[in-house]
């Protein structure tokens, strides 16, 4: 891990993971904390408004004292570990801001078939309200923090059976209706914050992968895809695709 | 005489459709969600026997209930379903606010209304020809979305793709048969008052509409969307 927190550049990044306690944002986090990230979680159960608010202060106020102690830092003239510091690298250091922000996945979502009776129509306005809403009142309160952050980067956990054209099942109804839904979620925002410079990504999980979903996720969100300003054509980041556990694509 | 439920039926597109099926010999029971809007009583006048205008809020279960009671008073048997009913809510950027109530309520029409009136509406259309049609959109498709807001309206129409799949995937192996359609820049009412600027008549599209609803294809397991030109738009 040691090696790829080097490769990548990672240290003194920042992450924001809403709905953490699902089984492949525990591990997202577990990859990112090891590489040398910051990395802030809100849970999705019992999330509301105010406490996405609050959690969006605290990132704030968090990352303004990272800030402001490695300002000092590059006042004394040493880095971290007391070493005299490469003035140019500490200064990329310095403008901290949320570099990614993920949005997992709800793997407690009831297989239930909406078909079934009013308690499952209920069940799924209410999940409609706890994850589509919740996810876009995070995004709206995420993004300053984020636009002073150096990747820029919004991230989707979703399975392979939010694909319309790929989906076989006939149980589990609600989780592919908002997973569908939340896919469309992602492609309107990229079209609104591209431009922006922002980047998405959206991680489709499968039943078999299950057990690494979250080290495939991490890896996939943190690396760059090919941009050429000069030719848009050669650019993946200009494309927004589901993508499983070993890069393949998944259709819409 | 053949018969067609229509949702969202009191203006627009879906009014569209009850003049068309009309035309094509069913008897028509019209989803009326604006009791104040009267152009469906002026169809009635016209059309005593073959028109049934049915109170429905597509979105309420209460509703969807009273009104299969109406329904099933007067036929035990439906051959087709129509899902038109739909809304749109006034949405700012995201940067500035999001609006939770109205993403919820269009989710709950555009969607899951659907869903409930195909629920409902599947005990009486066992004995008929099986026919579900949906009124989609390409603001559902994701491949080819090109807007940057209208998140509510957009992501209601992508689920509705994802729950018109899932009926396939259990109902077509029973015999039902399936139609999604976009209908195209519509001058209807869908913001309140009539979008002078859009690009087809209702009348227009319905007419095109009907002609695929009631058409049979070759590869019925195929679920696709089609446009007015009956051209394939992806998910």
């Amino acid at each position: 891990m040691a090696v790829l927190a080097d490769k990548y550049n990672m240290k003194k990044r920042a992450a924001f993971v809403f709905g953490s306690e699902s089984t492949v944002c525990r591990q997202i986090i577990q990859e990112l904390t090891n590489w040398g990230w910051y990395v802030y979680e809100e849970k999705l159960q019992g999330c509301t408004q105010e406490s996405i608010l609050q959690a969006a202060q605290k990132v704030k106020n968090d990352l303004s004292v990272l800030c402001e102690s490695q300002e000092n830092l590059l006042q004394s003239g040493l880095d971290e570990c007391g070493h005299t510091h490469d003035p140019e690298k500490v200064e990329k250091q310095v403008a901290m801001g949320l570099d990614l922000l993920i949005l997992g996945n709800d793997d407690e979502l009831p297989s239930i078939h909406i078909l079934e009776n009013e308690a499952a129509w209920n069940k799924a306005v209410e999940k409609y309200e706890q994850i589509i809403n919740k996810e876009l009142l995070v995004i709206h309160h995420m993004l300053p923090l984020l636009d002073a952050g150096s990747m820029k980067r919004i991230c989707y956990v979703n399975t392979a059976d939010a694909s319309i054209n790929r989906c076989y099942d006939t149980k589990r109804h609600l989780s592919h209706i908002i997973g569908a839904a939340r896919n469309m979620q992602a492609t309107i925002l990229m079209n609104r914050l591209q431009p922006e410079g922002y980047t998405f990504r959206i991680y489709a999980c499968r039943e078999e992968k299950r057990e690494l979903a979250g080290c495939y996720a991490a890896e996939y969100f943190i690396e760059d895809r090919s941009l050429e300003p000069d030719n848009l054509k050669h650019s993946d980041e200009c494309r927004l695709i589901m993508r499983d556990e070993e890069g393949r694509e998944i259709p819409w | 005489m053949k018969t067609v439920v229509i949702t969202g039926a009191d203006r627009g597109l879906g009014y569209s459709l009850c003049e068309e099926f009309i035309k094509l010999g069913y008897m028509v029971f019209a989803g009326q969600f604006m009791p104040e809007w009267t152009q469906l009583e002026q169809l009635k006048e016209s059309y005593q026997e073959q028109l049934q205008i049915i109170p429905l809020n597509v979105s309420d279960f209460q509703s969807v209930k009273a009104a299969m009671d109406e329904i099933t008073k007067c036929t035990d048997c439906v051959d087709c379903f129509i899902s038109n009913a739909g809304i749109v809510s006034r949405e700012k950027d995201i940067r500035e606010e999001v609006n939770t109530e109205g993403n919820l309520s269009t989710f709950q029409v555009n969607s899951l209304g659907a869903l409930l009136m195909t629920k409902a509406l599947l005990p009486l259309m066992e004995k008929g020809d099986k026919r579900l049609c949906y009124v989609s959109s390409e603001a559902g498709s994701i491949s080819v979305a090109h807007r940057d807001g209208m998140y509510g309206y957009c992501m209601s129409k992508t689920a509705l793709n994802m729950i018109i799949r899932l009926l396939h995937n259990e109902l077509f192996p029973q015999g039902y048969t399936f139609r999604i359609y976009h209908p195209g820049w519509l001058k209807s009412y869908m913001t309140g008052a009539k979008n002078e600027k859009a690009m087809l008549e209702p009348e227009e599209s319905a007419r095109m509409a009907a002609l695929q609803f009631v058409g049979n294809r070759a590869n019925e397991e195929v679920l696709k969307v089609t446009d007015v030109e009956g051209k394939i738009w992806p998910f």
